[in-house]
């Protein structure tokens, strides 16, 4: 049993997989424990969770490929109105809807790839906010597609409870679905930053020039970039969609786009883990933990603060936090050691 | 409705959006160049300044009744010292932002400075409700009510004042920027700023002036956009300021004056396209086409209609 544990469960508890199968499972057992934890609590780290994908997605354009785009917000307008459109007023099936929204998703990242090919730093931020712009315009243009500019399955003249395989879906059960796309997510994520994919988009971050000349396709890598960020994004609006039962276009403009940027950037932009912490700082931080003291419009200040303060000060990230406090704690311990027994 | 008056009330709606529009982008432009960064809290620097003046000109005279503020302008002083307060103090904060956080933050690139501005428009929001009171709307107050007839088409007299103001206060930039020792400094730094560092020039002097006047010329444009729209909110000069985003890449970031050519072709477009596309009742379409055209020019021309191409070394 003993020999098992060591030549098989071991080397599999050291692998970065194993990790993100906890994550699944946690995400699993908070679903169980709905009526336990405080609402505010739980619906803070549900929302850390979806939108961890639209940050991780978003790692993958920042952190490998150098691209600051800020369009997330689009392709997360996108997932939850497709979703919206497809499942409420074509009254199709919630996978074909899931589908749909993901194939909008991947056409219209594909456009922004070919703007990223001709334009780059500042100019890519501001065109993409633009381009951004332009799909929730679109949204709230057409009324069907958005009921005006909030759609919600449960309001409304034409209510359609959420149906999938049969089963009916409460918003609690939708957080099973964000557990299997976290986990899926992160993994497909890892993968590829450790591939050769991962390190042609390396290249092509610190000189597009250069990564030309050594035979990297330019084209397909920011395409392939942008499609992967594009589809996150989506999956991150349709969860959103499936628990919070609502959406709203004033939600998914610019201020959600610099969110997720600042997501990345606290976190860590090449860690799979600090994207995590830093969403939760953006996201959930406000609702599970200032508003338990009843700050008001302090907690505001506090988070702006924070944001600023660990730009200035951790430029590597948050994550940069643990490996700081474990060297600080590993050269306080040798001190007491070397206080107790003496220096050699 | 004549062709002729069509066209010129095109024109005359076009400047009066270009008299707020203009100051916005030339503090966002100011800001990029020497620091280069988009500012995403031009429009808070701005709105900051804007109530600092609703509140003076409150705090003037309280209904005793119902205990609201209620103020008539008798003399012009009554509004200008607001006025003046208001850009001092978003001239003082642009300046506190760039000489307590920017001076500080060590490794920053232009992402993370995006988020420092970003983390100064939560802060900001958080902070205007804790000075200013609870009330979420105030009201700013224009200069003049009355209107003119200008060949048949009716000009408020504030938005004329005000597009007089900021010519007159770009213009005067403009002739700063080019003929005194403070316009070449900031020309150096907006080119190399290592370089002017060597060359003798105070950088942090420069980059701390741009910032103020950035915020100040944010304060003007928020104070006379809100007078002219009568209502003020925390979020009120955030479409302004992505109009200038727009403005500025349109027209190119790499010179000052191109930024000001794309906000007078954008709020032209702004004018032009509903009436254009009211003939097909697609008015709600306007903004989008807009975005689409910007994005089609910037796509053509990626330095923008008005700026040189910058070649890069590898």
């Amino acid at each position: 049993m003993k020999l098992y544990y060591l030549e098989k469960i071991k080397p599999f508890m050291k692998k970065p997989h194993f990790g993100f199968l906890i994550v699944g499972v946690l995400l699993v057992i908070l679903r169980l424990l709905v009526n336990v934890l405080p609402p505010d609590i739980y619906g803070a780290i549900v929302t850390t969770a979806y939108y961890y994908l639209a940050g991780l997605g978003f790692a993958l354009l920042l952190g490998y490929g150098g691209l600051a785009s800020l369009g997330t917000g689009a392709f997360v307008g996108i997932g939850a109105f497709t979703l919206h459109f497809v499942f409420r007023y074509l009254a199709m099936p919630l996978t074909l809807a899931i589908i749909a929204g993901i194939i909008l998703a991947i056409l219209v990242s594909i456009a922004f790839g070919f703007v990223s090919l001709r334009i780059s730093g500042m100019y890519l931020a501001i065109v993409t906010m633009g381009l951004s712009q332009i799909v929730i315009e679109v949204i709230r243009n057409i009324p069907q597609y958005a009921s005006g500019t909030t759609g919600g399955f449960l309001s409304g003249p034409m209510a359609r409870p959420l149906e999938f395989l049969g089963m009916r879906l409460n918003s609690n059960s939708a957080v099973l679905f964000t557990a299997v796309f976290v986990v899926i997510g992160m993994m497909i994520v890892h993968n590829l930053i450790h591939s050769s994919t991962g390190r042609a988009l390396l290249s092509i971050k610190n000189s597009d020039t250069a990564a030309q000349t050594m035979g990297i396709n330019l084209l397909k890598y920011r395409l392939f970039a942008f499609v992967i960020s594009g589809v996150y994004g989506t999956l991150a609006g349709i969860l959103s969609m499936l628990f919070v039962r609502n959406g709203n276009v004033s939600q998914i403009g610019i201020t959600f786009a610099l969110n997720i940027l600042a997501a990345v950037v606290i976190g860590g932009t090449k860690s799979v883990w600090g994207i995590m912490l830093g969403t939760f700082v953006i996201f959930g931080l406000d609702l599970a933990v200032f508003q338990r003291f009843n700050l008001g419009n302090y907690s505001l200040i506090i988070n702006g603060a924070l944001i600023i303060l660990v730009v200035m000060f951790y430029p590597g990230g948050l994550i940069q936090l643990f490996g700081d406090v474990k060297r600080f704690m590993i050269k306080q311990i040798s001190k007491v050691k070397a206080h107790i027994y003496g220096t050699e | 409705m004549n062709f002729a008056t069509d066209i010129l009330s095109i024109i005359i709606s076009a400047l009066i959006s270009f008299s707020f529009l203009s100051l916005a982008t030339f503090g966002i432009v100011l800001i990029f160049k020497t620091s280069s960064t988009t500012n995403f809290a031009q429009g808070m620097l701005g709105i900051l300044g804007a109530y600092t003046t609703s509140y003076l000109i409150d705090k003037q005279g309280v209904v005793d009744v119902t205990g609201l503020p209620s103020v008539t302008i008798t003399s012009p002083t009554q509004l200008i010292l607001p006025i003046l307060a208001g850009i001092l103090v978003s001239f003082i904060t642009g300046f506190l932002i760039n000489n307590v956080i920017f001076k500080h933050a060590k490794f920053t690139n232009a992402a993370t400075k995006q988020i420092i501005t970003m983390g100064l428009v939560i802060v900001i929001t958080g902070l205007i409700p804790l000075i200013f009171g609870q009330t979420v709307t105030r009201v700013s107050f224009p200069f003049s009510q009355q209107t003119i007839m200008f060949q048949g088409i009716a000009v408020p007299v504030h938005q004329l004042i005000t597009l007089i103001l900021s010519t007159i206060i770009l213009l005067t930039i403009f002739i700063l920027l080019k003929y005194t020792k403070w316009g070449l400094g900031v020309r150096s730094v907006a080119s190399n700023e290592r370089v002017a560092g060597m060359m003798g020039i105070n950088t942090s002097v420069i980059n701390s002036m741009s910032w103020a006047i950035a915020g100040a010329l944010g304060a003007l444009s928020a104070i006379t956009y809100t007078a002219a729209i009568g209502s003020m909110s925390v979020v009120t000069m955030t479409s302004i300021q992505i109009n200038a985003f727009y403005a500025s890449i349109l027209g190119g970031f790499s010179s000052f004056g191109g930024p000001l050519g794309g906000a007078f072709l954008l709020s032209a477009g702004q004018a032009i396209f509903p009436k254009l596309l009211v003939t097909w009742n697609l008015a709600a379409w306007s903004n989008t086409l807009l975005y689409v055209s910007i994005i089609l020019a910037v796509l053509i021309k990626p330095a923008g209609l008005f700026g040189k191409k910058i070649v890069k070394k590898v």
